[in-house]
Formats: C-alpha cells, structure tokens, sequence
C-alpha cells in the first residue's frame, strides 16, 4: 500500500517543479479569476457598506427609524414618536447636500458633500470632541460644522476657520467646529455634520425633519412599530434600517449581478487552465501512473493524487487570487462606487472595506473550482491500466470520435441556451438568462475540437503550397486536438466576452440616442449648481419658474420634481410633470398606452400616470393596472394609462400631472426645469439672462449639447468597469496560449530534434511554433466571434431587457468586432514568441540521441 | 456635546443678599447662566433590597446677546434658544453591588426639556420632576424610577443672607438651600422587576453665574443625614495645587431644621482611602473621616460601592454615590449620605 502523499510527492509535486513556468502561469490564471472575484465583491460590499454608514452614522443601536416618503415631515411629530412606550431615545436628522470647493471657471469642479443635521447637543460619536473649542454657541447654533479631515484638506482650512458652500445654489458659509473621527469617516469622509438648526436654516427646512432615527428596547420591537403606525402622520412610515439598506442594496442588485456574472466567465476561463494543466500532466506522466499502478497504486490513490494537484492550484492559485484581489479592489471600489454614484444613491467610498466573509467566500470557490476542473483528467488518470506503457498521444489519438460526440453535446446545449432564454426573470433577476450565457459559453466550447481537427485537415491538404513550418504547424494542430481545442476554447470565450459586451453597450448607446434625439428637445436645462446626478430632491426658488417664463426670449417653461417612494421593497421616483403642454412639446416617448394627445387631454387633475418603461418592464405592470402608494394624503391608488421609454435611469419613475402633486403634497416647488426658446433666441445670452435672473442661488443650466454630453459621458464610464474585466479576462486567456505551446513544445523536444537533424533551419522551428499560435489564435477568434454574437443577442433581448428593463435594438459595432479579431491574434502570437524561443533552442544532437 | 459655558456676560450673579421665597423659588431662575435640582437618596424595597439614587436635573444658559444675535442674522428655527436642559439618573443596587446610569440632553425646542418659573417643574424628554407632591420620574430602556416625595423639614438655606460663597471672587457664589430630609416613596422597574420602594431623599437647588474660579479644579460635597435627626453638609472647593480654598463651607441642621452655617475651620474632612477609576483612570478619594467638634460628630464615612461613577458624554464626569455613616470611634452605625465627587477626570467649568 503506498500512501497517497508518497504518490502526491513523487508524482506531482516534482513534476510541477520541473514545468514551473506552466505551473505559475495556472497559478496566476486562478489567481486572476479569483482576484476579480473578490475585487468585485468587495466593491460591492463597500459600496453599501458605505451606504450603511450613513444611515448608522450617528449610533449603531438605531433599531427603527420613521423616514418620510421622499419629503421632510412635521418636526413635532419626534414628539409623538418619544412617548410611545419602550422608545428609549428617539433623535431628529436631516439629510440634506451641499457642494463645496467650486473653482471659479469650472461649475463642475465642486465635490458633493452629504449634511446630516442632527442634534449636536446629543452624544456625538466618539471621538468628536467640540468641547475643547470654547464656543459651543459656534457649532450648536452658529452655523458650526463637523468635517472630515480629507475635505478639510481639500479646502485648505483647520478647526476655527470656515469655508464656502452651496446649499441648493445658495451661497452659505460654515465654520469648521471640529473633525470627524477617523472611525466615522473611514467609512464616508463626505459626511458633514451641523446642527439641527442650521440644517434647518440651511436647507430651507425650518419646522420639519427627514428622520427620526430611535433606539427601542429591543423585544418591543414590533410592538412599538405597531403603536408608531398609530400615531404617525401620513407620509412617513416606520421602518427598520436594515430596510432602507435592503431597499438601496435592490436598487444596486441588478448591477451587481452583472459584474458578478462576469467575473465568474473569467474564473471559467481560470478552470480551463487547470483543467488543461492537469490534463497535460495525467498524459506526460501516463507510464508513470502505469508502473505505479503495478506496484500497487489503487485508482482512487491515483485519482486523489490528481484531485490533490488541482485542488494545490485552487489552493495557491486562490492565495495569490486574494492578494491580487485586495490591490485590485482599491481600483474597482472607485469604478463599482462611481457607477453606483451616477446611477442611484451619494456614497462616497475612500477606502475599501475588506470584508473577511468575502475572501473566504472567493478562497472556498476558487479552490471548488480548481477540485472540481480536476475531476475529469484525474479520472482519466485512475483509469489507467496498470503497467500498461501507452504512447502520450493515446490521449490524443482517441479524439477524433470523440470531438464529434463533444460537438453533438455542444448542439444540445446550444438548443438549451434557446429554451433558456425564453424563460421570464426570476424574482427581478435574469436567472434564467445567466443560465443561457453558460449554455452557450460550454455549448461553443465543445464546438472547439471538431473546429480544431477540421481546420488542421484543411490546412494539411493545403499546407504543401506554403512552407514546411506552415504544414508542420498544421499537422502539430491536428495531432493534439484536445489541449489546443482547450486552449482555442479558453481564447473564445474571452473573445465573447468582449464581443457580447461590445454589441450590448454599442446597441445600448445607439438606441439611447435615438431616444434622446426624440424626447431631449428642450434648449435649456436648469436645477441648483452642485446637486447630485439625477436627483428631483433638489429645491430651487419658488417663484425662479415664473420669472424665467417672463424672460425675453423664452417660450415655455417645464417644471420637475419628484419624491422617492418605496415600492415592493424597492425604491422609485414619483415624479411631477405638467401632462397639459406634453403633447405640444412631445419629450415623453410614450411606446404603449394612450399617446400624447389623449394624456394631455385627460390626465391633468387626475391621479393617473404614466410609468417608465423599465419600471413596468420589472414590475410587470401594463395599461390598466393601478399600483397603491404611500403619500402625505395616504395611501393613494393611481391608474396606469400609459408607458413611456426611459433609459435614464432603470430604477423606476411614476409621472404623475402637476395639479394632482401638489395637492397630495402640499409642494409646488421644484427641483429644475427646462427651458424652451423662441425661435432665433440666441442661447448663450438667454442663458445669461436665465443665470443672473436666479442670482444669489447659483444655477447649472445645460444646452440640449451639454446635457447629451453628460448623458454619454456618464454612459460611457457606468460600462468602463466592462472593459477592464474584458482586459483581464483576455490576459488570462493569453495565459493559456502560451502554457498549451509551451508544454506541446516540451513534448515535442525529440520530434524537434529529428526535425532540425533533417535540416529544419531554426527560423522554421520558431516559425511553425508561431504559425501554431496564430491558428489557436484565429480559431479562438472565430469561435469567440461567434459565441459572442449569441451571447450579444442574449444580452439585448433576454438579460439586460430582464436585469435593467432597457428594451433596446440591435446594432453591431463590426469595426469593433474586426478590431477584436486582430487583437487575439496578435496576443496569441505575442503569446507564442516565448515557447518559440524555447522550441528553437532545443539542440539537435541532445534530442537525436534518443532516437 | 459636552457643554462648556462661555464668559458670563448678559446673565445675573449671585452677589446680592438674597431672601428666598417658596414656592416660587423651586422654580427656575432662567437669568443664572446654570441651575440644578438635585435628588440623592436611600432607599429599600418591601422585600428588603437596598438602593441608592441620584436624578439630577440641570439647565444652563448660552450667551443670550449671541443667540439673539444668530436668531436676528441666521434664521428661525425652534431648535434655536439660550436655555439647555440635562438630566442625569443613577442607581446603586447596593445588595446586587451594580451602578448603572444614564444621562438625557435637550433644549426647549417642541417642549423638549423646560423649566418653569415660579413653580418646581422641570423636564428633559420624558423625564420629570414637578411639585404638589414632588414627583421624580426617569426611565432608560427597562429601568425606571418613579418617586413621590414629602419635605420633613423646611428648607434649609446655606451660607449667609442667602449667599452661598464659592471663592474669593464676589460673583464666586451661588443661591442655595436644600430639603435635607424627605420621606421618599414610589416605584423602581429594576433588572425585569417591579419594586415598590421608600426610604428618605435630600435634595439640593443651586443658581448662579460663574460660580467657579478659573483655579478651582472641582469640589468634594457630602449630604448626611443622622440617625439622630441632624443632617450635615459639607462643599469643599478644590485648587489645582490640592488646596483648600479657603471659602469652601458647610452646614449642620438641627433636629427643628434650623440651619448653622459651618466654616471651613470649623469642621475637618479628610480622606480615607482611594480609589482608581478602570473607565476614565480618575483617582478618587474613597472614604472619608469627619469632624465636627463644636456639634460632637467624629465620623467614618464609606462608600457602599467603590465604583459609583458617572462616565457621562454630554457633560463631564464625576463620581456620586451612596454612603454608609458610622461613629469614628464606637463603629456604630449613625446614618446615611451621599457623596458627590468632581473635577478629578476634567476640570469643571460653571
């Protein structure tokens, strides 16, 4: 009985020794699935562990919070929220921004900072220490504000001085009070905290809270929910912070599970390689494994042994994965929070939060995947007879049948990929539609081989009217159809990759600007300088709206505002519009319902509305359907009669018609406006006009050019965290060109040898080498092509229509797709160059001596 | 926030003769920059368990020129005002050998803390004190006190022409009396059960401005109330060097409540022991011998726990606990009091 650690040690351990460059670059290729793994999920978990900060910033023991739905509510109702029994503590916030360090000629130079205005007299968190500073007039109700010390070094100031801001487009001055502790502002160095009064003055909010945020004794939970939703006014509702959290975190979901999809196609490619490796070691070592068995090796000796050597990749492989992953997280956390940023809620996040569960998480999957890629070549290896010395290329030579059995599984799974993609999202989520791209992704894979074989007896046939190397690359390319199919298959699916992204997000952008050809046709765009992304919370000075509409020059005014309001768990934007000019003015692109005429003739008053279409995409509401919301009137039913196209943002909007909001809100402010010009207005004196008319608020008026140019700009960089992971996914890939000719290049030493003995110059040794890269490297590009186009099409039609509600259409980037094509075969012979050097090294004597 | 005053100016000092007149003047004194009503007191439960207990009630004044100020330039919201309320509740379980504390912080915005004048009535949260009878009310998370509360005594009006000295400066001085003995009855909510207590409280109302020298670091000040139906209390002011100063006084109550004013070379204080603080590293004094001579009295006094310390965040902390009086020399038991002990973490300022 020979241990299975002896076998482990003679039989792998010595071997990876001695190929320790293959050995590394699998390790790496692991390693660099894993990295991604974990930098992705990291950035997640930051990203909202960012955003919990905030809602516990002030102390962790808030158990419930009474939030107002997408507006302030009547400070007294604290009040009755401390005399409900079993409240310990109940503490008014206001949540509001302002925007600080604006340069003098770049509008769009100022960081946005989050105010919370809270009640200073109260236990601060520890570490804010204002009581050394002797003017607690100063911070309680003098305009006094604590900082992080990032902004106070952006702003060059110190505790005692005091600095600029906007607050609305309201010039404002704050004095520096004191320094948010580092344990604070770890998590978000944007908060800055004031005083409940100056909150107040501030923001124009005197009178009325955002929040109240309470400590309840803890096994009173729900009964004090209970006797809350007696006492509380409508338009605030109870709720625990994890539900906030929750809320925000489904707004991100769909997001996230894309990245997370896609890191897990790279790790995909990472299993390949080990899967390759391993393989190649099972047939190298085959009359080893033989004698052994002779000796008395049992099979599940030698399949544990092979297993083992997997799972030492997946071990290592992971390691080197997290550590990658830790640096690699500090880049991605920037990129997933600047998304998150432009697409939904104001975080910021300095520093990554490195999350222990994650890692374990990625180290446990990276290893399950290693074990599990093991699996097949470590079966072949313990079905190896014992003492029977076969020829290395047995494993090959079989392949012929079989690559034919592998392409009529890859039909069928290609068919699965079909029935797949026709099945509706589950629970929000494109499950089914992930399920497909994996469908397709292995369903080309197994088209791999016959490709491989096929395409070498062409080029055999061919191969006489070009050089020798060209004909003995092609016979090499046959003769080992399985470790190049593998490595073909490897670079395909990293080419899809990137092909499926690129036609997802050129379609994407194409149908986003025909859309915004359609409805962006006012000539001005107005809201408070310094307000965040797409947010209808900002306020701008009642009566602005009506003296702009009295400017010379100007036609017709729109006025926008909107109130976020929770929805099955999730949040959306009930958002205020005047249905009375939408028919003249056309910038709703209604695609089903009643159309523009019918809206404007019957809507204004009313409490029907419009719904954006990816809202009743997910939600799966049509025309007709009413949905129930929460407003300072009550519970409200208001009747879907149309549905409007909307790409702006996925998470969902409600129109609802000016007359109605109001009355529900009490609230005819507004958050910004459009401005329409009489014809031959010139734009930039108007703009002028429109500017000094709102003086002293400070305003951000966009042309209908600058605001598409944000609109792309910000498109373009939500999808530049795609290409980084096309760039890595594509190094991997390249990883395995290089470890499958290296190891076919060691194989070959004596066939080599014999070769130049009969005369082949070097150069036609480095050339056959190079030819064999280009070929894996053309199939790859061939075969990645063409699973990408699939997986584009699933993307369009299934995934993104699924996880985003974008209906979109198809438009194909074929320069981009040329580009990528050449780009895998210059990485794939770049990736030849090194096992060709090595090739052309292989001395003639050393390697005929054996014959 | 810990609150320290600013320089005291806009607000009334305690330099003039003052009569004091009641009921009127258990309420609020809003023109002082600070204030406090003050309840310690010993108490047992019917199946015998013993208590000690604290709940203070505070107000202090911000500048009212810069408020009115900031009110005229700033804005209008009514969480703008001069006045600050705190509360501060404390509970020895003296068989359970357990402190437990809390603290509530509120200005009068929405009527959230308030004090009124001319009647005892003050309130931070839902936390009370108010009058006919007095009545003590204070609750964090599941414990809660509830306590009525009947004067044996008139009340006993410290130092002279009701003045009470505090340093060498003129305004160092404050308006002080207490109830140096009520009979105390009502109901605690402790470690999931509900007692009916009783026993005897004392209860202190202080007002004035500045009341501190910049060199006296804190005070030591004792209430104890004798089996023999006098009461004795001693203030006495610290300076930095660990000195006396000189106008720290006390008073000696007689049976029949009148009040003999005691200075400092009058009576001796001396500590005992120490006691190091594990939360705020605090040396304390911790045990006490007093003498009185001209009344007779050679007393021990001892903590009934070492560790009675607030470690408060919205104000600095201090030590106040209740103590256990015996005769210096026979051991015998001779009363009950409290001690109140600050300025050994931070310095206050009033």
């Amino acid at each position: 009985m020979i241990a299975v650690w002896t076998l482990f040690r003679s039989l792998v351990l010595g071997y990876l020794w001695m190929n320790r460059l293959r050995s590394l670059v699998t390790l790496l290729a692991i390693g660099l699935g894993v990295a991604l793994f974990v930098a992705i999920d990291l950035a997640n978990a930051t990203a909202i562990a960012s955003f919990n900060s905030n809602v516990n910033i002030v102390t962790s023991r808030v158990n419930l919070q009474v939030l107002g739905e997408g507006r302030s509510f009547d400070e007294r109702t604290l009040l009755r929220v401390m005399r409900v029994p079993n409240v310990v503590q109940a503490a008014p916030v206001i949540e509001d921004s302002i925007v600080v360090g604006i340069r003098r000629n770049d509008p769009n130079s100022g960081e946005i900072l989050r105010v919370l205005g809270i009640d200073l007299l109260q236990p601060l968190p520890d570490g804010i220490d204002v009581s050394s500073k002797s003017d607690p007039y100063g911070v309680l109700e003098g305009q006094g504000a604590i900082v992080s010390q990032r902004v106070l070094d952006r702003l060059h100031q110190r505790i005692g001085g005091s600095f600029d801001a906007l607050a609305n487009g309201k010039p404002i001055t704050l004095r520096v009070a004191a320094i948010v502790p580092r344990a604070v502002s770890a998590a978000d160095s944007s908060v800055v905290f004031v005083d409940i009064v100056t909150a107040q003055e501030l923001f124009g909010k005197v009178g009325s809270i955002d929040r109240i945020d309470a400590i309840v004794l803890p096994g009173k939970l729900e009964a004090v929910k209970a006797a809350l939703e007696k006492v509380l006014p409508p338009g605030t509702r109870v709720v625990e912070p994890s539900t906030r959290t929750d809320e925000v975190r489904r707004l991100l979901r769909s997001f996230q599970v894309n990245l997370a999809a896609i890191s897990l196609i790279t790790l995909l490619v990472g299993a390949f390689m080990i899967y390759n490796t391993v393989a190649i070691s099972v047939v190298q070592r085959r009359a080893e494994i033989g004698t052994l068995r002779a000796v008395g090796a049992t099979r599940r000796q030698i399949f544990a042994v092979f297993l083992a050597e997997g799972a030492l990749f997946g071990v290592f492989g992971s390691f080197i994965g997290l550590l990658f992953g830790y640096f690699l997280a500090q880049i991605t956390v920037g990129a997933v929070a600047h998304t998150v940023d432009t697409l939904y809620v104001g975080t910021h996040v300095d520093r990554v939060i490195y999350d222990p569960l994650v890692m374990l998480e990625a180290l446990l999957f990276g290893i399950a995947v290693a074990v599990v890629s093991a699996i097949a070549p470590a079966t072949e290896a313990a079905s190896t007879q014992p003492a029977r010395v076969i020829g290395s290329r047995g494993f090959e030579q079989r392949m012929g049948k079989l690559a034919l059995l592998l392409s009529l599984d890859g039909l069928v799974l290609l068919g699965l990929a079909y029935v797949a993609a026709q099945a509706p999202p589950v629970d929000g989520l494109p499950l089914f539609g992930y399920a497909s791209a994996l469908f397709i992704i292995l369903g080309v894979s197994l088209l791999v081989p016959v490709g491989v074989i096929a395409t070498a007896r062409l080029l055999q046939k061919l191969g006489y009217r070009f050089s020798s190397a060209a004909l003995l690359a092609a016979s090499n390319f046959g003769g080992t159809p399985r470790r190049n199919s593998l490595a073909v298959a490897s670079l395909a699916i990293a080419v899809a990759m990137i092909v499926s992204v690129a036609i997802s997000v050129y379609s994407l952008r194409a149908t986003v600007a025909a859309w915004l050809d359609q409805t962006l046709i006012a000539d001005l765009f107005v809201r408070p300088l310094g307000v965040a992304g797409d947010t209808y919370d900002a306020r701008l000075p009642a009566n602005l709206p009506q003296r702009v509409r009295a400017l010379p020059g100007v036609a017709a005014v729109d006025t926008f505002r909107g109130v976020e309001v929770p929805f099955r768990g999730s949040l959306i934007t009930l958002a205020r519009t005047d249905f009375r000019t939408i028919a003249q003015r056309d910038w709703l692109h209604v695609s089903g319902g009643a159309n523009a005429e019918t809206l404007a003739r019957t809507l204004p008053g009313t409490t029907s509305v419009i719904v954006s279409a990816p809202f009743a995409e997910r939600a799966n509401l049509h025309p007709g359907d009413s949905i129930a919301l929460d407003t300072p009137a009550g519970h409200t039913s208001f009747r879907i009669v149309a549905i409007y196209d909307d790409y702006a943002n996925d998470a969902g909007t409600v129109m609802l018609d000016e007359r109605t909001f109001n009355r529900l809100y009490h609230d005819d402010s507004a958050s910004m406006f459009s401005i329409y010009a009489k014809p031959g207005t010139d734009l930039n004196a108007l703009r002028t006009r429109v500017f000094r008319a709102a003086l002293p608020v400070r305003l951000d008026i966009a042309s209908n050019r600058d605001l598409r140019a944000v609109i792309f700009a910000i498109f373009d960089r939500t999808f530049l965290i795609t290409h980084a992971l096309n760039i890595i996914s594509i190094t991997i890939a390249v990883m395995g060109v290089v470890s499958t000719l290296f190891a076919l290049v060691l194989e070959r030493r004596r066939e080599i040898g014999v070769l130049r003995y009969l005369g082949l110059t070097i150069r036609s040794v480095r050339q056959m080498v190079l030819y064999e890269a280009a070929l894996i490297g053309v199939l790859g590009g061939l075969f990645g092509i063409g699973a990408g186009m699939l997986l584009g099409l699933l993307l369009i039609y299934v995934i993104d229509r699924q996880a985003f509600g974008w209906p979109m259409h198809l438009h194909v980037p074929y320069w981009s797709l040329a580009e990528s094509l050449v780009l895998v075969l210059v990485a794939a012979i770049l990736a030849g160059i090194y096992p060709a050097s090595v090739a052309a090294r292989i001395a003639t004597a050393d390697a005929v001596r054996a014959e | 926030m810990k609150i320290v005053l600013a320089a005291a100016i806009g607000f009334a000092v305690a330099t003039a003769p003052y009569t004091f007149r009641f009921p009127a003047d258990h309420g609020s004194h809003p023109s002082y920059q600070t204030e406090w009503w003050y309840f310690t007191g010993h108490l047992k439960s019917a199946d015998g368990r013993r208590f000690g207990y604290e709940v203070t009630f505070f107000r202090a004044r911000l500048r009212p020129q810069d408020v009115a100020r900031a009110k005229r330039i700033l804005g209008s919201s009514r969480w703008r005002g001069d006045q600050i309320y705190a509360v501060h509740f404390a509970l020895t379980d003296q068989d359970g050998g357990k402190f437990f504390h809390a603290e509530r912080v509120a200005r009068s915005a929405l009527g959230l803390g308030g004090a009124a004048v001319g009647k005892m009535a003050v309130n931070v949260d839902t936390w009370s004190l108010s009058d006919k009878p007095i009545t003590l009310h204070a609750n964090d998370g599941d414990t809660r006190l509830d306590l009525t509360q009947i004067p044996l005594k008139p009340p006993a009006i410290h130092g002279h022409d009701g003045v009470f000295r505090k340093g060498a400066c003129a305004s160092c001085a404050s308006h002080y009396y207490s109830y140096s003995r009520l009979r105390t009855q009502g109901e605690l909510v402790y470690a999931g059960k509900t007692l009916k207590v009783s026993g005897t409280s004392w209860m202190d109302h202080e007002f004035g401005t500045n009341q501190l020298l910049s060199e006296e670091t804190g005070w030591d000040w004792m209430s104890l109330q004798l089996d023999d139906g006098r009461e004795l209390m001693i203030y006495i002011f610290r300076r930095p060097d660990n000195t006396v100063e000189p106008q720290s006084s006390g008073s000696l109550i007689e049976r029949d409540g009148r009040v003999r004013p005691l200075s400092l070379n009058q009576f001796r204080l001396s500590a005992t022991g120490h006691w190091r603080s594990p939360q705020t590293h605090a040396l304390y004094p911790s045990g006490w011998r007093v003498q009185v001579p001209s009344a007779s009295l050679d007393l021990n006094v001892t903590p009934v726990l070492v560790n009675q310390e607030l470690v408060l965040r919205s104000s600095p902390s201090y030590w106040e606990g209740a103590v256990d009086v015996r005769d210096a020399a026979t051991s015998r038991a001779r009363g009950q009091g409290y001690v109140e002990l600050t300025g050994y973490v931070e310095r206050v300022i009033l």
